[in-house]
């Protein structure tokens, strides 16, 4: 049994993972509260929001059944994202979700005691929340205790985004704890400043602790009442309101990738066809898409029998217009801002809190790799042998697309550089290919001097 | 209106550094003055939103009904049980 190392926080329970099967082992003083919950109309009514969860007598190979705690088993999600993975438009989504499902408890007489973005995660396409122990009862009149939390988790970073173009993906990396409202202060533009809403939740927040932490004299009560029920509401509601109109203004290259593309038609139908064959043929159902951009060979592979693709890519708007999609949010997809030269970190306490995403992926049965070797390998100077030894780490089966120098591409690359990648060459791929796996298919891609090889791992 | 003015004492207190009995105040515990101010803040924008609806509704006739209408149920969000 596998103790998760992100299940400290909160002392009341700890989550186990044994043989694909996820259990939490909480203690006897949450009992009574967990029988009212999980038969509440909130709990039986939201299946699809809160991670499915029932009581358990005990978890196999226990000898004994504990009597100071007691099991709950909870659904296992296949995928673990982090919000340094998400795009603008994830973590938008899963902070509108956050307050909805907050309001939605709290008719119950439920309320959500912090507010972190780690307790929600996507599943089919849609926010799931998975820490059941961050509900408690309300009391009336006591505080939003997850304000804090959900300004700097959500608030703050959309708001940094919004008004001032800064990804809030290389924040989260290094603070595990999100964007403190300090900081955020100061980042916004003036124009911050005619909103209500940054006013009151940024500047003023600032402001005031900016006071409270110089002078430290201090010391002051909180006031001894809370927030009356409808204000909290009313409150929810307001931040729902502002966060749903929050947008990102800032076009890039590759969020446009598909248009922008140098590829001829005949090119580009020549390797959808290709995908769409590799995924039917070899009955592919979990895929890994690198350098998915805004999901078009996703989408391909969902639509050719793949029960789930994972896509991850660099670019966050790209990402974004993936995860928009009509058709792929409607499937088992998600796309990852995905940075290959600065893969997500291990973050957080004794650096396990948080994994690696290669430590967090699920078994997938191929990878593609399309139009992307030339921007590590010339780019980003990874040796070419080294980047084919990595494709054979996700996955078995690699689909990858060979770029070569003659490339008008790979020409613009090297337009502004001295080449000094005599290794990067059809002949050293082939060689590097044959190294760590086998060659099953080689095709020429129409209209191009590109060429697609379909290996095995040895 | 009561705790909005409690928790408008209380920041005005403490950026005036002001020394009240019982003491200690962390960043948190500001964020949760701040939050009783900003909730009553939105309590009342709801409340004006609701009557300026219903104003707008008497004044030019069915066509704020629906708006008015939605007001309404803004308004009677479920409390807790």
């Amino acid at each position: 049994m596998i103790l998760n190392q992100a299940s400290f926080r909160d002392p009341v329970g700890r989550v186990y993972e044994q043989n694909n099967r996820v259990f939490r082992n909480v203690n006897n003083s949450h009992r009574e509260f967990f029988n009212r919950f999980l038969s509440s109309a909130f709990f039986t009514q939201n299946r699809k929001k809160i991670v499915d969860t029932k009581f358990i007598d005990s978890i196999p190979g226990e000898k004994k059944k504990p009597t100071t705690t007691f099991w709950l088993e909870h659904e296992k999600i296949e995928l673990i994202t982090y919000p340094h993975e998400w795009g603008f438009e994830t973590l938008k989504r899963v902070a509108l979700f956050h307050l909805q499902l907050q309001k939605e408890a709290f008719a119950e007489g439920f309320v959500l005691k912090d507010a972190s973005p780690y307790n929600v995660q996507l599943k089919d396409g849609e926010p799931i929340f998975i820490d059941l122990l961050s509900f408690e009862d309300y009391r009336e009149g006591s505080f939003w205790y997850g304000y804090n939390q959900f300004c700097d988790n959500f608030l703050n970073p959309l708001l940094i985004r919004s008004f001032s173009g800064i990804e809030h993906n290389q924040f989260f990396r290094g603070s595990i704890d999100g964007i403190n409202t300090k900081i955020t202060s100061k980042l916004l533009p003036m124009r911050s400043w005619l909103s209500y809403n940054a006013v009151a939740h940024v500047h003023l927040k600032a402001w005031a602790e900016r006071k409270v932490d110089s002078t430290f004299s201090g010391l002051l009560l909180p006031p001894q009442s809370g927030v009356s029920s409808k204000n909290l509401i009313a409150l929810w509601e307001s931040l729902a309101r502002f966060i749903d109109k929050l947008k990102v203004r800032e076009k890039t290259y590759w969020g446009d990738y598909e248009n922008n593309t140098s590829y001829s038609v005949v090119s580009e139908n020549a390797k959808s066809q290709l995908i769409a064959r590799f995924i039917s043929k070899n009955g592919l159902q979990t895929v890994v898409d690198l350098g998915c951009n805004s999901g078009r060979y996703s989408r391909i592979s969902l639509k050719n029998g793949a029960k789930r693709v994972i896509g991850l890519d660099f670019d966050g708007v790209a990402v974004d217009k993936a995860n928009s999609d009509n058709f792929l949010r409607k499937q088992n997809f998600i796309a990852l801002q995905f940075d290959l030269m600065n893969p997500s970190p291990a973050i957080g306490w004794k650096n396990r809190e948080r994994v690696t995403l290669f430590d967090r992926l699920p078994q997938v049965d191929a990878v593609i790799c399309l139009a992307l070797i030339h921007h590590i390998c010339i780019a980003k100077n990874v040796p070419i042998a080294d980047f084919v030894k990595f494709l054979f780490t996700l996955s078995d089966i690699v689909l990858v697309e060979f770029v070569p120098k003659t490339d008008p591409m790979v020409k613009g690359l090297l337009s502004r550089r001295v080449d000094v990648f005599s290794d990067y060459s059809e002949e050293t791929f082939k060689e590097a290919l044959l190294k760590f796996g086998k060659i099953l298919e080689t095709h020429h891609i129409e209209g191009s001097e590109r060429k697609v090889y379909i290996c095995q791992s040895k | 209106m009561s705790k909005i003015s409690i928790s408008v004492s209380a920041l005005f207190l403490v950026l005036a550094g002001s020394s009240p009995a019982y003491a200690y105040l962390d960043p948190g515990s500001i964020s949760l003055a701040l939050q009783a101010l900003l909730g009553g803040i939105a309590g009342i924008a709801v409340t004006y939103r609701f009557w300026l609806f219903k104003l707008k509704s008497f004044l030019f006739g069915s066509k704020f009904q629906t708006d008015s209408k939605n007001n309404d149920n803004d308004n009677d969000t479920k409390q807790p049980k």
